[in-house]
């Protein structure tokens, strides 16, 4: 039954759509698509259809369409059938694109507050680029600096204990030598208590040494201090010496002394001084102490 | 006896007179070796000892500073109750020729000194106040007389005063010994 019914639809379909075609066939030169009075015809075909039961097409009976006679009683031509059923408000496209685009350009390229906008826009992601690739150059670095440090330490450890196995290999050998050296200046081997003896004896030496050391430091620095006294006696001594004998000169009176007695009495009174400065430093001394 | 001061201690403490902790003069500062154990100054003892400073001789421990390269008369340092003690009675108010420096060595400065009791590691003239040692820190207060040594593990230091000015002094450290 379905079949039937499927066939008989299949079938009037091509009937109707042959029926327009060659209805449509002579008028395809001179006929203008006519649209608006689809719906006047429209009526009309169903009137006629009302009035006149034996129509051409069986699909006359229940398609208005149909019973004007298809789109070829229109003369609409089926491609206008196609444009129609593909736009059947007859919308301008043309017209609404043009509309749109005029829109848009007013509203992005004319608008100065939208190309600020943009601007800011276009500046905040270039800098959120800029600060990304900053970052990834600095994790980079960081990365080298890591991988550079990490090598470091390797080879400072290696070397590190390269240096420890050459100075441990280099003392062994030092102290071989010296055990060589040893035996060969005494004639016998050394053994570990007469090593702890000369070690014994060579720290006294170094102490005596050192106790030796310090006191020529002192002598010396003693030595140093004489000397500057010395010097600053001789020195007074030669001014009291120029003034003894500007004072003869002055007061006329004959200088009964030879110069051996002068020398004499310079010598004395440079004792004197010296004996005086040894006495007032251990005053001092005692003193202090 | 003079003593001319050339280093301190690292730690102070201070001792006032009872009922009354306000007064300086009254009071006694003393100072003491001292290291660095876990943050904190720490005496660690090998050798207790201290220095005493009298508020009375105008010392002040916030000034400390200032009686560096000073000259005070002293009495004779003495081991008193098994501590060794050097008291600082009076500063000189004119330098003089000391007898002794008061010197402080650390282990940075002359590497350390070697524990060994058999090695002598000062001069027999000197006084060995006090001695704080933990681990490798060591700090010494000596009162030495001039050109004295001490023997540390960078050599031999030998206290040469200067001869201008000769209660100042330092340790030169010789290559000959």
């Amino acid at each position: 039954m379905q079949s039937l019914t499927r066939k008989w639809a299949i079938c009037t379909f091509f009937v109707a759509f042959g029926a327009a075609f060659v209805r449509a066939q002579p008028k395809q030169s001179g006929t203008v698509p006519v649209r608006q009075p689809a719906l006047s015809e429209r009526s009309r075909a169903a009137k006629v259809a009302a009035n006149s039961p034996n129509s051409e097409s069986p699909a006359a009976r229940y398609s208005p369409l149909a019973a004007a006679g298809g789109y070829k009683g229109q003369h609409v031509t089926w491609y206008d059938a196609l444009l129609h059923s593909l736009n059947p408000k007859n919308v301008d496209w043309g017209l609404r694109w043009e509309q749109r685009r005029a829109n848009f350009l007013e509203n992005t390229v004319g608008n100065k507050y939208f190309v600020f906008c943009a601007f800011l826009v276009l500046c905040f992601y270039a800098a959120l680029v800029a600060i990304g690739w900053i970052v990834r150059d600095h994790k980079q670095d960081i990365l080298y600096f890591e991988t550079e440090l990490v090598k470091g330490r390797n080879w400072a450890t290696y070397w590190r204990n390269r240096a420890l196995e050459a100075i441990t290999k280099h003392n062994e050998h030092v102290e071989r030598c010296n055990r060589v050296i040893e035996a060969g200046e005494s004639g016998v081997s050394i053994g570990d208590s007469d090593t702890a003896d000369l070690r014994r004896e060579l720290e006294r030496t170094r102490t005596e040494l050192q106790n030796t050391t310090s006191e020529k430091l002192r002598l010396e620095a003693e030595l140093d201090e004489r000397k500057r006294m010395t010097t600053e006696l001789s020195l007074r001594v030669d001014e009291v010496t120029k003034r003894i004998g500007k004072g003869c000169q002055e007061n006329g009176a004959p200088s009964g002394t030879t110069p051996d007695e002068k020398a004499a009495l310079v010598a004395r009174i440079n004792r004197l001084e010296t004996a005086l400065a040894a006495a007032t430093q251990d005053n001092r001394r005692l003193k202090g102490a | 006896m003079l003593i001319s001061v050339l280093g301190f201690g690292s730690i102070w403490t201070r001792r006032a007179a009872e009922g009354d902790q306000s007064r300086t003069l009254d009071a006694a500062y003393y100072n003491t070796t001292g290291v660095h154990v876990g943050g904190t100054l720490r005496n660690r003892p090998r050798v207790y000892g201290l220095a005493r400073f009298n508020g009375s001789s105008g010392f002040r421990p916030d000034r400390a500073f200032e009686a560096l390269g000073k000259v005070f008369e002293c009495e004779a340092p003495c081991i008193w109750q098994g501590i060794s003690k050097v008291i600082f009675k009076m500063r000189l108010h004119r330098p003089a020729k000391p007898d002794a420096y008061l010197v402080t060595v650390t282990a940075d400065q002359c590497g350390g000194i070697n524990k060994d009791p058999s090695a002598a590691w000062l001069h027999p003239d000197s006084q060995l106040i006090s001695f704080s040692e933990c681990r490798d820190q060591q700090e010494v207060m000596l009162v030495i007389p001039a050109f004295a040594w001490i023997r540390g593990g960078l050599g031999t230091f030998f206290l040469e005063p200067n001869a201008q000015k000769p209660w100042k002094a330092r340790l030169v450290l010789s290559t000959n010994v």
